[in-house]
C-alpha cells in the first residue's frame, strides 16, 4: 500500500474573475521510503496539490478527488487531517524565518508537535528538541534552544525549520522548495542533509522544487507538472538521461552548464505559461517546437515501461520532428 | 540585534525614554499613595473635623490639602478616590481586554462568514450610545462598584477586538501560521499560541491608552451621579463635590482635579513610550 495516494485531484479557487482552476487531474502515489521530487515552473499547481491534500489551502480554494494517507481518506476530514498533520506528514517551507514564530524560542517551538501529538512532557520534548537539532547538526545545540528566530542564520533556521518538522516523526516530510531562499553553498549543505535524515529516520520525502540540481542529488523519481497537470513522470536518471517532454528536455535545457561559453544568453522556453482559465489542447502547445494539428487534442499521460508522459510527439521515440 | 530577545530589546528603548520612564515612577508612586497613604493620615476618609470646614491647604494644620464643605480631609479623601478610580479603569481594561482580545482573534483567524458575522456585531454595538448604555445597566441592576467595573469594560472592549481582529488577520497570512497548522496545531492552539503573543505589542499599547479612557469615563458617570456614591470617594464624584464650590473654595476642585490630570497624562505617556518602544520602525 502506498503511503500517500492521490487520485484524479483537482484544485480551484474562487476569485472575482471567476473560478480557476490550479490542479486539473492529478494522480500521484509516493511509497514508504520513496522519494519524489515535483518539479515545474511558477503557477504549474505544485505546491497547490500538496497543500490540498494536507487540508491546507486558503480560504477560498477548493479540492475534489481522492487522497489517501496510510489507507485513510483525508480530503474534507479535517478533525483527522489534523492528526495527521505534524504526526504523519511533516511540512517544511520555503520561507525558514517566516515558518518560525518570531516570539518563541527554538526549544518551544521544536517541542509543541510532540506536546500536541503525544502528549510527551514539557521537559522530555526539550531534551528530544536537543537530540533532533543535533541531529540536523545545528552547532550548540543546548545553547540554540534559547535562542529566538531572528538571532540564527538563514542556514540554522532552515536547519531548525527542517528538526520542527521532523519532532513527531512523520513517515512523510514535504519540503516545498525547501532550498529556495538559501544561498548556494548553504543549499548543497541542506540537500545533504535531507539524503542523510533519509537514510537515517527512513521518512518518505516529497521535494516541491523548481531547482533540478537539488532533484538530481536526492529523488528516485521525478513528476514534471504544467499548467496543473502532471505532462511526465518517471525515475529520476531516466528522466535525466532522456526526457520525453519537451516542456522536461526544455527545463533542462535551461540548466547553466559549467562549460556554457560566458558570452551566450542563458537557454530559456520562450513564452510563459498559460493564465488558469478553460482548456484546450495540450497546454503546452504554444510553445513547443514540435506542435502540430494533432496538439489541438488534449494528450493523456501514457505509460510506457516505468516512464509516463502526456505528449503527441515525445521525444526520443521516432514521433517527434 | 544578537543575543537580545525581542522583549529585552523593547525594554531597553522604554528606558531610555525619559517621559515615559518618568511617567511609569510617578504612576508606581500614587498607586502606593493610594494603598498606603490614608494608613498614614489621623483622619478617616468620612470623618468629619467639625472645627475645621471648607479650610484652605496649608503645611501647618494637619490637613495638608484642605477639607471640604462638611470637614472631611481632602487628602485622604484624594487618595481613596484615586484607588477606586484606578482600581475600576484597571479592571475594566482587564475585561475589555480579555473580551477583546479573544473576540477579536478569533474573528480574524477565522475569516470568512465567521468574521463577518462577528465583525458586524461589533459594528451594531459601536451604534449603541455607550453611556446611555452603562447608564441602563446600572438603573436596571442597581449600583454596584463591580457592576460598573463590568459595565464600563463590557462597552470598552469593542474599539480592543477591531484592533486585534486587524492584526489578526495579517498575521494569519504569515508563513509561521500556516507552519503551525502543518505540524498539526489545533485553531485554539494556533490561535492562542501562534497569533496572539504575536499581536501583545500593539495590545498593550492600546490598553494603556485605554486605562485613563476608563477613568474619564468613571468620572464622567460618577460626576453624573450614577457612579460611585457618597460617602465612597472617587475622583469622578470629588471632582463634582468640588464644581459646586468652585467660586468660594476652588481648592476642593482643584486637589482631585489635579490627581485625575496626573494619572491620564502618565498613562498617556507610558502609552506613546510604550508604542514607541515596541514598533522598532519608530526609531
Amino acid at each position: 500500500m502506498a503511503l500517500l495516494e492521490i487520485e484524479s485531484l483537482h484544485v480551484g479557487f474562487r476569485t472575482r474573475q471567476g473560478e480557476l482552476a490550479a490542479v486539473r487531474g492529478v494522480d500521484l502515489a509516493v511509497e514508504p521510503g520513496e522519494c519524489v521530487a515535483i518539479v515545474g515552473e511558477s503557477g504549474s499547481g505544485k505546491s497547490q496539490t500538496l497543500l490540498a491534500a494536507t487540508g491546507m489551502l486558503a480560504a477560498n480554494g477548493t479540492a475534489s478527488g481522492r487522497v489517501a494517507f496510510e489507507g485513510e481518506e483525508l480530503l474534507g476530514r479535517p478533525q483527522r487531517l489534523e492528526r495527521v498533520r505534524g504526526a504523519g506528514i511533516g511540512y517544511v517551507f520555503q520561507d525558514a524565518l517566516g515558518s518560525l514564530t518570531p516570539h518563541l524560542t527554538v526549544g518551544a517551538q521544536l517541542a509543541e508537535p510532540l506536546m500536541v501529538h503525544h502528549g510527551v512532557p514539557a521537559a522530555e520534548a526539550r531534551a528530544e528538541a536537543r537530540r533532533m537539532l543535533e541531529r540536523v547538526h545545528v552547532p550548540d545545540a543546548a545553547a540554540r534552544l534559547a535562542q529566538y528566530p531572528h538571532e540564527l542564520s538563514g542556514g540554522t533556521r532552515q536547519r531548525v525549520a527542517i528538526a520542527a518538522a521532523l519532532m513527531a516523526r512523520p513517515r512523510l516530510l514535504i519540503a516545498d522548495e525547501p532550498t529556495t531562499a538559501l544561498d548556494v553553498t548553504v543549499q548543497a549543505q541542506v540537500v545533504a542533509l535531507f539524503r542523510e535524515l533519509r537514510a537515517s529516520l527512513g521518512m518518505a520525502l516529497v521535494l516541491v522544487t523548481h531547482d533540478l540540481g537539488v532533484v538530481a542529488g536526492l529523488a528516485d523519481r521525478v513528476i514534471v507538472m504544467y499548467a496543473g497537470r502532471i505532462v511526465e513522470a518517471g525515475p529520476a536518471e531516466e528522466i535525466f538521461a532522456a526526457p520525453r517532454h519537451p516542456y522536461t528536455a526544455g527545463l533542462l535545457e535551461a540548466l547553466p552548464r559549467l562549460d556554457d561559453d560566458p558570452g551566450e544568453a542563458m537557454r530559456t522556453i520562450p513564452g510563459s505559461p498559460p493564465v488558469a482559465g478553460p482548456e484546450a489542447g495540450c497546454a503546452f502547445r504554444e510553445r513547443c517546437r514540435f506542435a502540430g494539428s494533432r496538439c489541438e487534442e488534449r494528450p493523456e499521460l501514457a505509460a510506457a515501461g516505468r516512464r509516463h508522459v502526456a505528449c503527441h510527439h515525445p521525444l526520443g521515440t521516432g514521433m517527434g520532428r | 540585534m544578537a543575543g537580545a530577545g525581542l522583549w529585552s530589546d523593547a525594554w531597553a528603548r522604554l528606558v531610555a525614554n525619559r517621559a515615559a520612564m518618568a511617567s511609569a515612577g510617578l504612576l508606581v508612586v500614587l498607586t502606593l499613595l493610594a494603598l498606603l497613604g490614608p494608613l498614614a493620615s489621623p483622619y478617616a476618609p468620612d470623618a468629619i473635623d467639625w472645627e475645621h470646614m471648607a479650610v484652605p491647604p496649608s503645611l501647618d494644620s494637619d490637613h495638608w490639602l484642605g477639607t471640604d464643605r462638611l470637614g472631611r480631609d481632602l487628602f485622604v479623601r484624594t487618595l481613596h478616590g484615586a484607588r477606586l478610580s484606578l482600581a475600576v479603569a484597571l479592571l475594566a481594561t482587564l475585561v475589555s481586554l480579555v473580551i477583546g482580545v479573544t473576540w477579536g482573534a478569533v474573528a480574524g483567524f477565522a475569516g470568512g462568514r465567521t468574521d463577518a458575522l462577528m465583525m458586524r456585531a461589533v459594528d451594531v454595538l459601536y451604534a449603541l450610545p455607550q453611556v446611555f448604555f452603562v447608564i441602563i445597566l446600572t438603573v436596571v441592576f442597581d449600583r454596584s462598584v463591580f457592576l460598573l467595573f463590568v459595565a464600563i469594560g463590557a462597552v470598552g472592549w469593542l474599539t480592543m477586538a477591531r484592533v486585534v481582529r486587524g492584526q489578526a488577520l495579517a498575521l494569519r497570512q504569515r508563513e509561521f501560521v500556516e507552519a503551525a497548522v502543518a505540524s498539526g496545531a489545533g485553531p485554539a492552539r494556533v490561535v492562542f499560541g501562534h497569533i496572539v503573543p504575536n499581536l501583545m505589542g500593539p495590545v498593550i499599547v492600546y490598553a494603556t491608552l485605554m486605562i485613563p479612557q476608563m477613568i474619564l469615563v468613571e468620572s464622567f458617570l460618577s460626576f453624573l451621579g450614577i457612579g460611585i456614591q457618597e460617602p465612597l470617594a472617587s475622583l469622578g464624584n470629588l471632582i463634582a463635590d468640588g464644581a459646586a464650590e468652585m467660586e468660594t473654595a476652588p481648592w476642593i476642585l482643584l486637589v482631585p482635579a489635579s490627581c485625575l490630570v496626573l494619572i491620564v497624562f502618565a498613562f498617556n505617556f507610558l502609552g506613546d513610550g510604550l508604542r514607541d518602544a515596541l514598533d522598532p520602525r519608530e526609531r
